[in-house]
């Protein structure tokens, strides 16, 4: 009886098993096609572009919808899904034109009524307060269809990221198919209709998403039949198959830099520093409390750490000091160049310090203030992160060797995330990632508005180093409502004037984006674009069969010119074993288990009986 | 005295079940930090987003009215959305992951406790011989090796040198396999590595208490009066056996309840896709509602493991029956 | 017992069985490891002194790490955190476990149903889920996972002194203590606990491995504090910064040799003693 009980738990569970781990079985691909595989973190959480916040997902959702407006690396707005756009001369209505013969993916036409349906969805809907996360409804007064191709958007005063926003943020989505659902916890997961060059074939959860090539695409049918986007569960596994040669390029994740040797040591691997895209990691002080309240005081730190040292050791040289006016190089124009970075100069620290008398009385050689207090700080960071750890540990040896006791405090993301809002710090060690596809308000408005910065005790948002300034408060309000670029662009170069003047957070460097993909398969890759980005995949087709003997091995050379850009991809030895008269079936390769595998097991087998054979042996 | 023993059972799966539910309430909720402004930290987004997303996760309601609803939604089966997923089903979630941790799992659970037993009643039965001073040296030597140690260990040897086996996920990723067969030859492929490396280090302590308690049992009265008996070694050797695989056996339920939170390092050494890095990423994000989820599976491992250790105590010791005989 | 039977009972573990001999050798060299780190340790463990993950060279022994400490250095000084929780964790549970294992045996009643009662739910209590919450409440720090692994270990104490306790109770020298009027406390602590000590040592060294086991999992989940110096920590840095992959086999090598090396010290002192407490599992016979 209890047997028969246990049978069928055991059997229950063995069902079990095998239909949740069976539910990930994925079908053949059919032969002849040419895919295009992409590798990329397991981190998908919808394809609803209203809603979605990963990367990795947001990977997928840029490459099913377009834009009104495309950004390219170099900041330039490319009409995209609008064939134009227009502001008028009041500068308070922005006009898209678009495209004839664009249709979505299920055939219907993309018309304005979709525009002003999205937009309306954000702005002024029922949804509004959960969807408009960049306070759009402050800023426009109205959307509207005025034909099948014009949509016009009315603001309510000059507000200079409105175009960023509408044009490039927000893709317009089919009306007819978001009418009935609520934006704010739809997944779109299954069969969600997009614009983009590739339509949505399946997820398989935790294994890999397919798109196949949208047939009508309004640009040209993309020469990849389909794209395999593969996801991993570790940076590792997704770099050991890179270099197996079975992904053709990774997205939505960066190399690690001590791991660039290795991969470039195979000539059909080539690693590429984004430059549209780095990392922002900065200390940011508490600006309420002392003597972090003391403009020199800060200066003194700033002199006292060696950002060069940080990107030598911890970035291995791939990244570069950042400029402490808070907006990057990769910003193009919008970059002051005066603005710089604070070389390391210990006498100059140790000088301000010795004339703010802030002097080291009882010889033990840590600093006190006028008044006695030691100067002891913790830099607070989110534990688990190496990159983190390692950089705060440096800043807080540079802090200990002009006489302040600093050391790291790590934490959980979330003590981190509610110390620092609340102000229950002295120096945050944080980072934030800057793409010049971003308008830069977004970068310095709320990060250093007053606005933002409540008391000590209620939780700041972005201005959690509570710096008040009104004269940047005023420079910050107007540069926002500043619609012409040119006189936009000077009081950007002022507001990083007084950010690298005052430095109520220091900047450290930035860790440069690199990616990696490989050569002997596709060509048209555009690395300036990034490999990945949806014009450089428009712009991949089948390296051009070669017809070559089984013997020859020879030497291609490839160059490629985009909009006035020749970018040229690397040497590349061509191989018989790869390539054949025929585009290969580009299918990957069945699993199969290797006989080494089958051996280790046998000779475990061969190992257990054997001592079950002893075991069962009398004495 | 069947009555007391089932209702103290009873009582204690019940308070081990509260104690569980409530902490899973308490803990995340005393730890600083709000899911959503971690989140909105987390992706640069506009600050306006959290008080948005606080609102849609109903965080600003008052903290009675959450736990009315953490417990109202653990009893529908209603768990809701999760935080950092948004908006994926937390059943969704959990789903696609428990089965691996399960499958990954309940093969080490039976490779390491088999494994062990077999080599702890070899080395009890020859107690002294060289036979069990070989196995116990052994088994202390492994048993404080560190399992994720040996498992990198062993990926830089299979999967780095020798390139034989997989170092990381549950399948080949991405890889289209010719037909069902495959499949299955394709996980279990990848289910080698992780169940050696728990094995080769977690079999020891199983081999020691099966050891200890053989030895003991060996010792016992009923034994030498069989021997006195005549009966063959055989059939003493099976008595033995089936009262010295007590302890071993409570240790494997115990380990049993712990299959679905102890999976933890083993799948971020493998990046197996498995529950246990669901749970951690759940808690260092506080999303409440797939550890609510996650522990209320616990709960409910714990307590089937502690009735399956009943039960198996009632199948191995004639001692104790808890239904009367026909 | 007085001192010299005690002492003398000591001798007689540590001398009397290879195992106990070998297990004190790998404690005392680890010990003095750890007593003379300065003098031993080429670096300063916190100093960088090369350029990062160097691979093994007469300079650096072991190479160098991910910013270019000497990983020979950091392994020296990882030994002190090792032995610091692998005593002072069990030693704090041992303390609790055996309070409440005394009481609950001695007193009975209400108190042992609630004790008993507890140490059963702590014993079912997933625990390694329960611990990553706390180190991520409590912070990362050594104290915190010290403390941590002592309230999730008490219960396996109280188990053990408990059972001890109820068989010792009954025996006539208690008797006779009770019946000459002495107290309960008297009797817990002067008559009955002194009988359970070898028994409480035995499991106070075979819980030392698994607390060392267990502070080095969570530093190499990312749970302890970064800018202390241990060996779970060492694997951490190892893993993160992709080791095997440039073939830096040494740096993750050497850590985890350390901490099995360390454990392995416990676990046969502990199993010597056990032995001489319960001379049955001795399993060479002589």
């Amino acid at each position: 009886m209890r047997c028969a009980l246990g049978r069928v738990l055991v059997a229950g569970l063995l069902v079990a098993i095998s239909v949740g781990v069976a539910g990930s079985y994925t079908n053949v691909l059919t032969a002849q096609e040419v895919v295009l595989r992409l590798g990329m973190p397991d981190q998908i959480d919808n394809f609803n572009p209203l809603i979605g916040l990963f990367a990795a997902a947001g990977y997928v959702r840029g490459i099913l919808y377009d834009t009104l407006i495309y950004v390219s690396a170099n900041g330039t707005y490319i009409p995209w899904l609008a064939e134009s756009y227009s502001v008028d001369s009041e500068k308070l209505t922005i006009t898209f034109k678009l495209r004839r013969g664009a249709y979505w993916h299920d055939g219907k036409p993309i018309t304005a009524r979709d525009v002003e349906f999205t937009f309306n969805l954000v702005v002024a809907s029922d949804y509004t307060p959960k969807l408009d996360k960049w306070g759009l409804r402050n800023y426009v007064e109205y959307v509207k269809a005025l034909d099948e191709r014009t949509v016009e958007v009315k603001l309510k005063e000059h507000y200079a990221p409105a175009l960023f926003y509408l044009g490039t943020l927000i893709p317009p989505l089919p009306e007819h198919a978001w009418s009935e659902v609520d934006p704010t916890t739809f997944k779109n997961m299954e069969n969600p209709v997009g614009s983009g060059p590739f339509k949505f074939l399946r997820y398989t959860p935790g294994v890999s998403i397919e798109l196949v090539a949208n047939e009508n695409y309004y640009r040209g049918r993309p020469k990849v039949d389909r794209m395999v986007i593969v996801l991993y569960k570790s940076t590792d596994a997704l770099m050991l198959d890179l270099r197996a040669g079975n992904i053709d390029a990774i997205t939505a994740t960066t190399v690690a830099p001590e791991l660039v040797p290795t991969l470039i040591k195979d000539p059909n691997i080539r690693v590429v520093e984004l430059t549209y895209t780095a990392s922002l990691r900065f200390i940011g002080f508490n600006n309420d409390r002392y003597p972090f309240s003391i403009r020199d005081f800060r200066e003194a730190l700033a002199y006292a750490i060696d950002k060069e040292a940080i990107v030598r050791t911890v970035m291995l040289g791939y990244g570069y000091p950042a400029s402490e006016g808070w907006i990057q190089p990769l910003h193009g124009i919008w970059c002051n160049p005066a603005a710089g970075y604070r070389k390391q100069n210990v006498t100059r620290a140790t000088e301000i310090l010795d004339r703010l008398g802030f002097i080291d009385r009882d010889g033990d050689g840590i600093r006190e203030t006028p008044n006695g207090t030691v100067l002891r700080f913790r830099i607070l960071t989110i534990s688990g992160i190496t990159e983190f750890e390692r950089s705060a540990e440096l800043v807080a040896g540079w802090l200990k060797k002009i006489g302040i006791d600093a050391t790291v405090e790590a934490q959980a993301l979330g003590t981190v995330d509610q110390r620092e809002g609340i102000g229950d710090f002295d120096i945050g060690f944080m980072g934030i990632g800057m793409s010049v596809t971003v308008d830069v308000d977004y970068y310095i408005y709320e990060r250093f508005h007053s606005s933002q910065a409540p008391p000590i005790g209620t939780y700041a948002g972005r201005n959690w180093f509570r710096y008040r300034n009104p004269e940047l408060d005023a420079l910050l309000e107007q540069q926002r409502r500043e619609m012409d670029p040119e006189k936009r662009r000077e009081m950007v170069w002022r507001v990083q004037e007084v950010l690298a003047r005052d430095i109520p957070a220091l900047t450290l460097y930035m860790k440069t984006a690199l990616v990696a993909y490989r050569t002997e398969r596709f060509v048209g890759w555009i690395e300036f674009e990034g490999p990945t980005s949806k014009i450089s995949v428009l712009n991949l087709s089948l390296r051009a069969p070669e017809v070559v003997t089984q013997e020859v091995t020879r030497t291609v050379e490839v160059t490629q010119t985009v909009g006035g850009t020749t970018v040229i991809l690397t040497r590349t030895e061509v191989r018989t074993e790869v390539y054949t008269a025929t585009p290969t079936p580009t299918a990957p390769p069945a699993a199969g288990v290797p006989a080494e595998t089958l051996a280790l097991i046998a000779v475990i087998v061969v190992l257990l009986g054997a001592l079950v054979f002893l075991l069962a042996r009398r004495r | 005295m069947l009555r007391y023993f089932l209702l103290s059972r009873l009582v204690r799966m019940l308070a081990v079940f509260f104690v569980i539910v409530l902490l899973n309430f308490a803990l995340p909720r005393a730890m600083p930090g709000d899911p959503a402004s971690i989140l909105v930290n987390e992706y640069n987004l506009p600050a306006e987003t959290v008080r948005v997303l606080r609102t849609l996760w109903k965080l600003d309601r008052p903290i009675h009215e959450q736990f009315v609803a953490y417990i109202e939604s653990l009893f529908t089966g209603q768990w809701g959305y999760s935080y950092k997923y948004f908006p994926r089903t937390v059943y969704e979630l959990v789903m696609e992951r428990l089965p691996w941790t399960l499958l990954l799992q309940g093969t080490t659970s039976l490779t390491v406790s088999g494994f062990g037993m077999l080599l702890g009643v070899l080395a009890g039965w020859r107690r002294g011989t060289r036979t069990d001073v070989s196995i116990t040296i052994s088994a202390i030597l492994v048993y404080a090796i560190p399992y994720y140690w040996l498992a990198l260990m062993m990926q830089y040897l299979f999967g780095y040198v020798l390139r034989v086996l997989p170092v990381a996920h549950a399948v080949t990723p991405g890889l289209a396999h010719a037909s069902f067969l495959e499949y299955v030859a394709d996980v279990l492929w990848h289910l080698t590595l992780p169940v050696l490396a728990v094995t080769l280090t977690a079999y020891a302590s199983y081999t020691l208490v099966t050891r200890n308690s053989m030895v003991d049992v060996l010792e016992e009265d009923f034994i030498f009066v069989a021997r006195a008996k005549g009966l063959p070694e055989r059939v003493i050797m099976k008595h033995a056996v089936r009262n010295a695989l007590l302890p071993p056996l409570t240790m494997l339920a115990i380990r049993l309840g712990q299959i679905v939170g102890g999976a933890v390092i083993t799948e971020t050494v493998f990046s197996y896709p498995g529950i246990g890095y669901l749970i951690y990423e759940s808690i260092m994000y506080k999303d409440y509602p797939v550890l609510n989820a996650a522990f209320f599976i616990l709960a409910i491992t714990v307590i089937a493991a502690n009735f399956l250790a009943d039960m198996l105590y009632a199948a191995v010791d004639p001692r104790i029956r808890y239904v009367r005989r026909r | 017992m007085t001192m010299g039977s005690a002492l003398r009972e000591v001798l007689r573990v540590l001398f009397g069985s290879r195992l106990g001999l070998a297990g004190f050798s790998i404690l005392l060299a680890f010990s003095l490891v750890a007593v003379f780190a300065d003098l031993l340790a080429p670096y300063d463990p916190y100093e960088i002194v090369g350029l990062p993950y160097t691979p093994p060279s007469d300079r650096f022994p072991l190479g160098t790490n991910d910013i270019g400490q000497d990983i020979l250095s950091e392994f020296i000084y990882g030994s002190r955190v090792s032995l610091y929780v692998g005593l002072t964790a069990p030693l704090i549970a041992s303390v609790l476990g055996t309070l409440l294992g005394l009481l609950s045996g001695y007193l009975g009643g209400l108190v042992d149903e609630v004790v008993v009662g507890a140490v059963d739910v702590m014993l079912a209590l997933p625990s390694l889920p329960l611990i990553i919450i706390l180190a991520a409440y409590l912070g990362p720090s050594l104290n915190n996972i010290v403390l941590i692994l002592a309230f999730f270990g008490w219960s396996g104490f109280a188990r053990v002194v408990r059972a001890q306790v109820l068989s010792l109770r009954e025996r006539p020298y208690v008797e006779a203590a009770r019946a000459a009027g002495a107290s309960g406390l008297r009797i817990m602590f002067r008559h009955i606990l002194p009988h359970v000590v070898p028994l409480i040592i035995a499991n106070l060294v075979l819980s030392a491995t698994s607390a060392i086991l267990a502070e080095a999992g969570l530093s190499f989940l990312g749970l302890g504090d970064p800018t202390v110096k241990s060996w779970g920590q060492m694997l951490r840095r190892a893993q993160a910064g992709h080791a095997l992959d440039q073939g830096l086999l040494l740096w993750v090598f050497v850590p985890g040799l350390g901490i099995a090396l360390l454990g392995t010290g416990f676990t046969l002192l502990g199993i010597a003693i056990e032995e001489r407490v319960n001379p049955r599992l001795r399993f060479s016979r002589r």
